[in-house]
């Protein structure tokens, strides 16, 4: 027997002789496909067809007859400023700023978690278990008690401001503050993950590689840029992008911690897409600022997906 | 090295994909494009099928109601639900299937409309969208023959229930009126021996009760809640004084007023509140209702205005404990001496929940349990369970005969209750006005100045936005 070569075994591939299984791996696969065709195709392009058309509360019993609009939903949604929730331009830049700063100020702070954690000392275990609490009480746990901490006078983030002689009684609910205490719930809300994944990453760099650091006489920071930061660059990117689409597309956080319509510092796009839908029941425009942000979230994914062919060039 | 059958084999396996996909997409977009319906017989949008003398056998047949959720006095709710279902039953022979929703009302209006399903009989907000929507059957004069008639009701409910005339989709089941309500223990304290019956009163009174040093204030608002605390209501009692309104009439197709004169002194009257006569507590600028009410249980608020009965539980259980009363709106503008000309005094703005009969519900039967629901037992029963209003003369003296001193002025606002507008436009309305105070507070906060032109802006974009959505 060769060394490499299963005996006995079909081998998917393009080969003849004991190749491909057959059918049954495409068709096992087919109900799930099938399934997301129709949970998740179809209904982005209803989304994409409706954002064409004026459906609101008059034409929504017969959307498919609603009229044709073109265009006009879209440029309605991205420029106009009267609406509650400004418009989707604004949400488009607030959504960014606050997924951008989310990312930036978390993921440090996620990879220190696990650094922390990596090695073992006393009540290791219990440290590894406390990080995830912030990750595992729901967003809208999170959001209620988000918003009593700010409330200016009485929250304790004020007061504990107005102690140290930071701020006295700062209105962090309205105005330009609110997107400060929406970033610093969120900040606090999803650093663990981060934390998990660069944790499990930190699990398989070979102590080899940590002894050669110190054989050159590296030290804490030399092994943390050269070792361990290479080592978990692939889960790093991966946290990042995920973690930027989260914020993205986070409603409950705005929604809960601020009225609806929220003040427009926090007025995000899944924010004018609710707004638009539920409250201003125009479906239409709704739809167009959901394209705009799938138009959006694809950002993100494409950079991961370019920086995973990258990876997967450089290495082969 | 592939083989040609190979490649016939995945061409076969992706034209079987693509085939069971094309099905299962046809299958859904019929599904979303149909007008289906569970049980029922009226037709889409239209007149319902006519009244039966109510003794026609419904035997088998279950018809869903949907109630509020059960928030409080559980066992209440449901001895007054049983008790209705149980005479439905002994009258028709059909039962009553009880559901609840968590979602809010446009959420599950659009469902409705857009679907053609959900429950046969739900509970909802009078409003001119629903109506306009073809979602819920329009009741006619056999129908309304059926229930027992238009004239067992107050006669203003009926203005809420569709446009001028009819018809109406809306059966009214209760009325929830607002006052205003003080604390009598600051007020004794102040030396304030009765209620302000002026709005120029309701300033000077609450200037004698604030005491910042022990966070007690004369009253309170809450303008950045934009959820909860419906902020156009301080404006529809305001601007009606003013002899001015939100909408210009009650009808269905009616354009706002929102950027008037009298609603643009409304607004900088309520704002007054803080940034010149300095009556509100200053973190209040953020507040949600809830914490407004909580406030004003615990005693550090002298009175606020337009709240509703149902607030009582929290109230005694504060430190307020019972040294609170009710009383009515002050109805004379600031600074003025009797109301101006065109100037009113509404009561209290009509607030009422209704049933509505899904164009796909089985209309008859439906009608069975309206009927039951507005007899004077079950509507006395409701106001027992909810502290909700009657909507029915009968029940209505009833009520008042044995409410207590403390809500009679809940019964003194009923006669000169005025409805909220009828308008389409209406409800997007009302979301837009409360997006306004917020961002007004907002200004506030961030800028600690609010200027005339300021609120006259935030009135003309809204009022803008309002009719771009019409």
């Amino acid at each position: 027997m060769q060394i490499g070569q299963v005996p006995h075994a079909r081998r998917l591939g393009r080969t003849g002789k004991g190749g491909i299984y057959g059918d049954r791996p495409i068709w096992l696969v087919a109900p799930a496909a099938v399934l997301i065709v129709v949970i998740i195709v179809l209904p982005v392009l209803l989304g994409v067809y409706i954002a064409f058309f004026n459906v609101n509360v008059y034409t929504l019993g017969k959307w498919f007859q609603a009229p044709f609009v073109g265009v006009k939903n879209f440029t309605y949604t991205l420029l106009n400023t009267n609406s509650a929730v400004g418009s989707a331009a604004h949400g488009v830049l607030v959504s960014i700023k606050f997924a951008v700063l989310s990312t930036l100020v978390a993921t440090p702070i996620g990879i220190l978690g696990a650094l922390t954690v990596n090695h073992r000392f006393a009540g290791r275990s219990f440290f590894r278990s406390w990080y995830l609490v912030p990750y595992v009480i729901p967003l809208v746990v999170t959001a209620t008690v988000g918003r009593m901490m700010f409330l200016n006078g009485t929250g304790i983030v004020d007061r504990a401001l107005s102690l140290m002689g930071v701020s006295a009684k700062t209105y962090w609910l309205l105005g330009p503050k609110a997107f400060w205490a929406m970033l610093a719930m969120e900040i606090w809300q999803v650093w663990p993950f981060t934390y998990l994944l660069i944790l499990a990453g930190l699990a398989a760099v070979r102590d080899e590689l940590y002894e050669a650091a110190e054989i050159d006489g590296g030290r804490y920071l030399v092994k943390l840029r050269y070792v361990v930061l290479p080592e978990v660059r692939g889960l790093l990117i991966l946290s990042m992008v995920l973690s930027t689409i989260f914020h993205l597309g986070n409603f409950t956080l705005p929604f809960v911690m601020f009225s609806n319509p929220p003040p427009l510092s926090v007025a995000v796009l899944p924010i004018d897409v609710y707004y638009r839908a539920f409250t201003a029941v125009q479906f239409g425009q709704a739809a167009a600022a959901g394209v705009l942000m799938i138009v959006v979230f694809l950002i993100p994914a494409y950079i991961y997906i370019r920086a995973s062919r990258l990876r997967e060039a450089l290495s082969s | 090295m592939t083989t040609t059958s190979n490649y016939m084999r995945r061409g076969l396996r992706r034209r079987k994909v693509a085939a069971v996909s094309t099905a299962m997409a046809t299958l859904l977009l019929a599904a979303c494009g149909s007008g289906g319906g569970t049980s029922g017989a009226a037709s889409n949008g239209g007149a319902a099928t006519g009244g039966g003398s109510g003794s026609q056998s419904f035997k088998g047949q279950t018809l869903t109601v949907e109630l509020l959720p059960i928030t409080i006095d559980a066992k209440g709710y449901n001895a007054y639900h049983n008790a209705m279902a149980k005479a439905f039953f002994k009258a028709t022979g059909a039962r009553v299937k009880y559901v609840t929703t968590s979602e809010s009302s446009t959420e599950q209006f659009a469902q409705i409309e857009a679907t053609h399903t959900g429950p046969d009989v739900l509970l909802k907000a009078e409003d001119g969208q629903a109506f306009a929507s073809g979602a819920f059957v329009h009741l006619t004069a056999a129908d309304w023959k059926v229930l027992g008639g238009t004239k067992q009701l107050y006669p203003v409910q009926l203005e809420a229930c569709g446009p001028k005339g009819g018809p109406y989709d809306e059966v009214p089941m209760y009325n929830v009126p607002y006052v205003m309500v003080y604390n009598t223990k600051l007020f004794k304290k102040a030396g304030i021996t009765s209620p302000p019956t002026t709005w120029t009163q309701y300033v000077k009174d609450a200037e004698k009760i604030n005491d910042p040093s022990a966070g007690i204030y004369g009253t309170g608002f809450d303008p950045s809640d934009t959820q909860n605390s419906d902020n156009w209501k301080i404006a529809f009692y305001l601007s009606a004084n003013y002899g001015g309104a939100l909408y210009a009439d009650h009808d269905l197709g009616n354009t706002p007023t929102i950027d008037s004169a009298p609603v643009q002194k409304a607004y900088e009257f309520w704002y007054d509140w803080y940034t010149k006569y300095h009556i509100v507590n200053p973190a209040s600028l953020s507040w949600q209702e809830p914490q407004l009410q909580a406030a004003f249980a615990a005693g550090k608020i002298g009175m606020l205005p337009a709240v509703k009965s149902q607030y009582e539980p929290l109230y005694n259980s504060g430190a307020i404990g019972h040294n609170y009363a009710f009383a009515t709106m002050p109805s004379v503008p600031y600074g003025m001496n009797s109301l101006p000309p065109g100037g009113t005094a509404p009561g209290s703005f009509l607030s009422q929940d209704g049933l509505y009969i899904g164009t796909y519900a089985p209309v008859k039967l439906a009608l069975q349990f309206e009927k039951i629901m507005l007899e004077k037992k079950f509507q006395v029963m409701q106001y027992d369970m909810t502290g909700n209003m009657p909507v029915t003369t009968a029940a209505g003296d009833q009520v008042e005969k044995k409410a207590g001193s403390l809500l009679k002025p809940f019964f003194k606002a009923l006669p000169s209750e005025e409805p909220e507008p009828f308008a389409v436009s209406w409800p997007v309305a009302q979301e837009d006005i409360q997006a306004m105070t917020g961002k007004l507070a907002s200004t506030l906060a961030t800028t600690h100045h609010l200027a005339d032109a300021d609120i006259g802006s935030a009135l003309s974009k809204t009022e803008a936005e309002v009719k771009s959505g019409s």
